[in-house]
């Protein structure tokens, strides 16, 4: 190769990714957290069931802790680039390479295939644990091949991903971690709070819209029955990557503009 | 080489770097310099590509920054000590650098070793000292082994033997017929290592000249001692020096040498007690030069 480019500044990236503890540490919570809550999720609801030991989709049971890893995978994507800005490290980064969308692209990379791995060890492991606990108390349970449930693990871990890389735009365009972990919370749960002001047909209209709401209907094996409608799980995918895309195209726009 | 021309950097209403034009020849040390908040720093980080001028350019060997195939291979930089990530190593440090422009892993060693921090390199940098810090940043400066080098006040922080160890770095960098651009807001220790200097205060071009000339343009001063002090200071003025008169009585003389004064004073039947030529130093110089910049600053 000739001149710099996504390869190089990827190896770069990688090196830069897996040497700082902060991005060990916040992959384990994330792991704690869905494993966890997914499998304390699993036996609140188990223990509950009726005689009949039904239980509406088991699958989405088994990944509740996904809600809350959605935060700790944000701040991973958010401080892949908050933290070049905060300790001054971007000056190097920059000076070694110039072409700043080769920078962005190459965090991008790293980023969502990191993320993605976590998400699907996170969404299987849930699962496995999830149903095992369901199993052990004698109501509906689900395994990979009940229809939807495979859809639902891998689209769950794909979603932590997808928002690792909004959480990177937004990190991007704001430059600052704790404004930028605030912006990211805001749109993630204060949205839905928001929601409860509008009138109920607007709630119908927008909630689907809500990153909560996609999530959730990603990680459902079976269409729920929901107080709000949603999209369809592959819908729901589109429009969150879409977000993902938007927030980058801001993060780019300031990173080429604006003095490092 | 470095060509810097017309570059311009406004922050509101502050001009930071004005209408400045320069070039920094291969082969010498060049040393810029400027009190602090001259604007050194952010015409370097221009060079670099990191900023964006206003108006004007700079250019590496006729090529922008920018335009740089491997840039780290033709430029090297040392910014403000410690632009990087406390909680990784120097080691990671470098060999993300490294790999960013595919330098050998093999090189990483070897400016570690160079710079003296083979001991701690596998150590965060977030402890090392302001010193060690430095020499981390000289690492990454040499490590795609470039033509082209810039060192912004590289001896902040270090201490006497480390600052004589830059002082040698330079030069020899230098000697093997590199472009090497240093800034410093300390006249005299550009004055042991520069061979050229570029001096600009308030974001202006001030002096581009040689070291040697600048040392001879800090020019002589006389002292002057007689007790016909009023009589001689009249006619001295009258002939086009300056004059002023010191705290004891004594004439600080200057726009004049020792014999013109002598020879006026013979011929005019005054008695000299002191005849003394003073050399000014050249920070005196410097502060002389960049006085009214700095002043200017102040008052706004």
């Amino acid at each position: 190769m000739s001149q710099q480019g996504l390869l190089s500044t990827t190896a770069s990236e990688w090196i830069k990714f897996r040497t700082v503890r902060s991005t060990l540490y916040t992959i384990a919570v994330t792991v704690v957290l869905c494993v966890g809550i997914g499998a304390l999720v699993s036996f609140g609801r188990g223990s509950n069931a009726g005689p009949s030991g039904f239980l509406p989709d088991p699958t989405r049971i088994s990944l509740q802790g996904f809600g809350l890893a959605e935060i700790s995978i944000g701040v991973i994507g958010v401080l892949i680039i908050t933290s070049e800005y905060a300790t001054g490290s971007i000056r190097s980064t920059l000076a070694a390479t110039p072409r700043r969308l080769w920078v962005l692209a190459a965090k991008v990379v790293v980023l969502f295939f990191s993320t993605l791995l976590v998400g699907e060890v996170c969404a299987f492991l849930s699962f496995f644990v999830g149903q095992a606990v369901l199993r052990s108390k004698h109501v509906d349970s689900a395994t990979l091949s009940t229809p939807g449930a495979l859809r639902g693990v891998l689209l769950a871990g794909l979603s932590l991903a997808l928002l690792a890389v909004f959480a990177m735009g937004i990190g991007t365009m704001l430059r600052h971690t704790a404004g930028s972990v605030t912006v990211y919370v805001a749109i993630l749960l204060v949205l839905f709070l928001l929601l409860a002001a509008l009138p109920s047909n607007w709630q119908h209209d927008l909630a689907k819209f809500l990153p909560e709401v996609l999530t959730a209907s990603m990680r459902a094996a079976s269409p729920t029955s929901n107080e709000f409608s949603s999209f369809s799980p592959l819908t729901s995918t589109l429009v969150l990557a879409g977000y993902a895309v938007a927030s980058l195209a801001g993060g780019a726009a300031v990173l080429v503009r604006r003095d490092a | 080489m470095i060509e810097a021309r017309n570059l311009t950097k406004r922050y509101g209403s502050t001009t930071a770097v004005d209408d400045l034009s320069f070039t920094v020849q291969a082969g010498i040390v060049t040393g810029f310099l400027g009190p602090n908040g001259s604007g050194k720093s952010t015409t370097m980080r221009m060079i670099l590509g990191l900023d964006r001028p206003d108006k004007g350019g700079a250019t590496i060997d006729g090529k922008p920054y920018g335009s740089l195939k491997w840039p780290l291979r033709e430029v090297g930089a040392l910014l403000e000590a410690k632009a990087m990530h406390p909680g990784r190593s120097a080691r990671n440090h470098l060999l993300a650098l490294a790999a960013s422009n595919k330098i050998a892993k093999s090189r990483v060693d070897e400016v570690i070793e160079f710079v003296g921090l083979t001991t701690v390199s596998g150590r965060r940098a977030g402890g090392y000292s302001l010193g060690m810090g430095q020499r981390l940043g000289i690492a990454a400066a040499l490590l795609g082994d470039p033509g082209v080098l810039l060192f912004d006040e590289p001896v902040n922080g270090l201490d006497p033997e480390g600052i004589q160890w830059v002082r040698e770095l330079l030069r020899s960098l230098s000697r093997q017929g590199r472009t090497v651009f240093v800034s410093s807001h300390l006249m005299s220790e550009m004055a042991l290592t520069a061979d050229h200097v570029i001096v600009i205060g308030r974001g202006k071009l001030l002096v581009d000249d040689d070291m040697s000339t600048m040392i001879d343009r800090a020019g002589t001063s006389v002292i002057v001692r007689s007790p016909d002090a009023a009589r001689l200071s009249t006619l001295l003025t009258a002939a086009g020096a300056a004059v002023t008169v010191t705290d004891d009585g004594a004439l600080l003389v200057t726009r004049s040498e020792a014999p013109a004064i002598g020879d006026l004073a013979a011929r005019e039947g005054i008695v000299l007690h002191e005849l003394a030529p003073q050399r000014a130093s050249l920070e005196e110089a410097f502060m002389a030069l960049t006085k009214d910049d700095v002043e200017y600053g102040g008052a706004r």
